[in-house]
């Protein structure tokens, strides 16, 4: 959306004026807890529409993340920050080998997408998170 | 080495999960292209353009 706003000169709240963003809620059937409130607020007027799956396979799950952040000092959180190097595993791509047999794609060409665009979109970190050895593009 | 990982990937997600997963990704994409199609032909045409 900051694409188009840059490329037809609107700010992102006229853009946001002209589209009613609806978002995709991937849900887990095993998750039985309250949602947050907000979630379903806009799931209730429609903005949010629910797909529901047995269990999201990839998360929670480090294997199938190939972003690593930065440590903050407070352990329980991470920095804004993708820490250096990506790291794809075997199993991820195993398994996006799978879900592409699944769907009927050639296995061979799937991948992980868009990891520099990742590092690229770094420079909208705050310069407080900044991090001499995050990965860098020039 | 891949069959190790192999291995502990079946043992991580099982078939009917990921069958289950994959169709919910499918669909998610089915619901984006109805959802509005005309913003998404919109946000993504100048895009085109500079890739």
């Amino acid at each position: 959306m900051n694409s188009f706003a840059g490329h037809a000169k609107l700010t992102n709240e006229e853009v946001a004026a002209k589209a009613r963003y609806v978002q995709i809620g991937v849900e887990q059937s095993t998750f039985t807890k309250a949602r947050n409130a907000e979630y379903e607020r806009k799931r209730a007027e429609g903005l949010i529409l629910p797909v529901r799956v047995n269990r999201i396979v990839t998360m929670d799950n480090p294997l199938f993340c190939p972003v690593r952040y930065v440590p903050a000092a407070d352990a329980s959180r991470n920095l804004p920050v993708i820490a250096n190097p990506f790291n794809v595993s075997q199993e991820y791509m195993l398994l996006l080998g799978s879900m592409a047999r699944i769907a009927g794609t050639d296995p061979d060409l799937v991948g992980p997408r868009n990891l520099v665009r990742m590092i690229e979109h770094q420079k909208y970190v705050p310069k407080r998170y900044w991090y001499s050895e995050a990965p860098q593009i020039a | 080495m891949a069959d190790t990982s192999r291995e502990r990937l079946d043992a991580l997600v099982s078939k009917e999960d990921l069958e289950s997963f994959v169709a919910g990704l499918i669909e998610a994409n089915q619901l984006i292209d109805r959802v509005n199609p005309d913003i998404i032909e919109q946000l993504c045409r100048p895009r085109q353009a500079y890739e």
